[in-house]
């Protein structure tokens, strides 16, 4: 234990006095953020709610729709949705060429509903609004009227968070699974002045030497990015982490798990390049399915591929828990980290063991 | 009583099969200053680094105060210190931080851990410097770091790599009084060198090692009264060298 803690401490000392790499992460985390979240700022800030887009629609003469559409329109006019009548027109072309966002065709016992890609939300509100008059036509016809109501509370959307929020929350993850970098230090120093010697010949074991690399990798990687990154994130950009203890419990695991992964790469490859090169391809693309770069919210990458990255469930159970309050990927994410910690964690022991140079 | 601290038996090292250390054996006693002397490539740092389980024999048995290497090697390594060839600190470290981290390997905490940093740098003379960083330092200044990180566990055995290559005069005459003075406190030394002169200064039994083979073994009046033509005449051990090999040192060392 002592052993474990002075070689902790040392190690310490070794990455933070480079300060110019912890401040560059920092500074680079922030910036990256700030200029995605302006890029996509947009994107998500239009996904807020359904309100503010365009109607389109035709009713055939004779259609059983005809009672009730004026007051359905007006209800809609309420919610902001602009809509306009058409005595006839080519739904697929008034939405390809962005003039409506969603167009209903009345005909006599029936309606179809076309919405563009990017507007699915939209669509769906008045897909919910029209099987409310449905139902409430069906009422009438069998005896009990009731006046037509669109309740936006009513719709089976989730709240999503905004561009800032989001991107806080994708940067914090993403960063912290690639700060086992800051080890290349260590590793790099350990070999060019040929320290492994050292512990080779010492009296403490592979396992103490590994163990104090990597409680130093992981106690710098919680205090640069969950801790300073996040209070950074909360003044710059009005981040909101869910609930403190579940925020940071969930990045404590994230970061065991990352770190025991991150130092594989340090022990199964001499050169440093070569590491941090195949780590950062590794990363990238974990990062990638896991919605840091396309939120995970729009992107159209398979749920069956997502799921594959790690990261994924880190940030969905991040943002969940911040904007709704509870997610269903929190404890598989639990799962997984606590598995990629021991699996990981297990191999680079070994590794340690058997490789000449520690 | 056994006082043979380390035992080499039949010792052989190959790297692709070639032999850099072939089938050496050795007997070195408690309280010795044991100079292993040959040119560049002799095997010297192999057989070193076995000894002090870096490197794996190919052959041979090790034996370190009678325990065999393969299987007490728990026990054998608190008893060694090893100061290796080329430095091995960390230049971002202080000097104090060098020692307690390398010390703390052994095991050794708190007052016993303090007391052995201030002994270690007291012993090389860096006290002064205890709180700069090792990348501040002369050369001379490193090496005498790098023997200082050795010497916190306070081992039994020291096995010194040529730790005066590339310093000053008086650095090296530093380090060896001090390899001296360590032996006069009852540590049994190996001294690995191609100086000549070194190792006629401090060392009690000498080997000459050349092509992983030993040449020669005795006190240093064996050797010289090996080559001796009669009792009067002076011999230096380099002459010894060159008798024995045929080669002079300096030629392996300068070429
Ligand atoms: N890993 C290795 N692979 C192949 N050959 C090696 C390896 N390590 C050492 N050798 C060879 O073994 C021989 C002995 O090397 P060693 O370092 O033991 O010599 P030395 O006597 O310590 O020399 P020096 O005075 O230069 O330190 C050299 O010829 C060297 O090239
Ligand atoms: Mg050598």
């Amino acid at each position: 234990m002592n052993t474990i803690w002075i070689m902790t401490k040392n190690n310490l000392k070794l990455l933070w006095r480079r300060k110019v790499m912890i401040i560059i992460a920092l500074v680079g985390m922030i910036a990256t953020t700030a200029a995605v979240a302006n890029a996509f700022h947009t994107l998500l800030d239009k996904a807020d709610d359904a309100q503010g887009f365009k109607l389109g629609y035709t009713v055939v003469q004779g259609s059983k729709y005809e009672l009730v559409i004026d007051t359905l329109m007006d209800e809609l006019e309420k919610e902001d949705i602009v809509t306009q009548k058409y005595s006839s027109a080519d739904a697929d072309k008034l939405i390809e060429s962005g003039e409506q966002d969603v167009f209903v065709t009345f005909d006599k016992d029936s309606y179809s509903i076309v919405g563009s890609e990017k507007k699915s939300v939209e669509t769906r509100v008045i897909q919910y609004s029209l099987f409310n008059v449905e139902r409430n036509m069906n009422a009438f016809m069998s005896g009990g009227l009731k006046s037509v109501e669109v309740k936006e509370s009513e719709l089976p959307t989730t709240k999503t968070p905004d561009a800032e929020n989001y991107y806080c929350h994708a940067f914090i993850c993403c960063f912290l699974s690639i700060s086992p970098i800051f080890l290349s230090v260590i590793y790099y120093e350990d070999r060019k002045n040929r320290i492994w010697q050292r512990y080779k010949t010492g009296k403490a074991g592979s396992v103490s030497v590994y163990l104090g690399k990597y409680l130093a990798s992981f106690i710098t990687t919680m205090v640069v990015f969950p801790l300073l990154g996040t209070l950074a994130f909360c003044l710059l950009f009005d981040m909101k982490p869910c609930n403190l203890l579940i925020y940071g419990g969930l990045l404590a695991l994230a970061g065991l798990g990352f770190t025991s992964f991150g130092i594989l790469f340090f022990i199964l490859f001499k050169q440093p390049a070569v590491s941090i090169g195949s780590m950062f391809m590794i990363l990238w693309f974990v990062s990638y399915l896991g919605g840091v770069y396309e939120t995970y919210i729009y992107c159209s990458i398979p749920e069956t591929i997502k799921r594959l990255s790690p990261l994924y469930y880190l940030n969905r159970s991040l943002i969940e828990l911040s904007v709704n309050g509870k997610s269903d990927y929190a404890i598989p994410c639990v799962i997984i980290m606590i598995a990629m910690t021991v699996v990981f964690s297990a191999v680079g022991m070994i590794a340690t063991k058997v490789k000449k140079e520690v | 009583m056994n006082d043979t601290v380390v035992k080499l038996d039949g010792l052989i090292k190959k790297y692709d099969n070639r032999p850099v250390v072939d089938g050496l054996s050795l007997e070195i006693k408690e309280g010795e200053i044991f100079g292993l002397l040959g040119p560049n490539g002799a095997g010297k740092s192999t057989t070193m680094n076995m000894i002090c389980s870096l490197l794996k024999p190919t052959a041979g048995n090790i034996e370190v105060y009678g325990m065999d290497i393969k299987k007490d090697i728990n026990k054998i390594k608190p008893l060694i210190g090893y100061i290796p060839q080329e430095l091995a600190i960390y230049g971002n470290l202080k000097a104090w931080e060098n020692v307690e981290l390398f010390t703390s390997l052994y095991d050794i905490k708190g007052k016993e851990l303090k007391g052995a940093i201030d002994e270690a740098l007291d012993f090389v003379g860096l006290s002064e410097k205890r709180s700069s960083f090792a990348k501040t330092f002369s050369g001379g200044m490193k090496r005498r770091l790098n023997i200082a990180c050795a010497l916190g566990h306070k081992p039994k055995l020291l096995i010194f790599d040529e730790p005066t290559v590339g310093i000053d005069p008086q650095s090296r005459n530093f380090i060896l009084e001090k390899i001296k003075a360590i032996n006069k406190m009852g540590t049994t030394v190996i001294y690995t060198s191609h100086y000549m002169e070194e190792v006629e200064a401090i060392c009690s039994k000498v080997a000459i090692m050349d092509n992983g083979k030993i040449v020669a073994c005795g006190t240093k009046d064996e050797l010289k009264n090996m080559v001796r033509k009669n009792p009067d005449e002076e011999v230096s051990l380099e002459q010894v060298f060159l008798t024995l090999t045929g080669k002079k040192l300096r030629d392996y060392v300068e070429g």
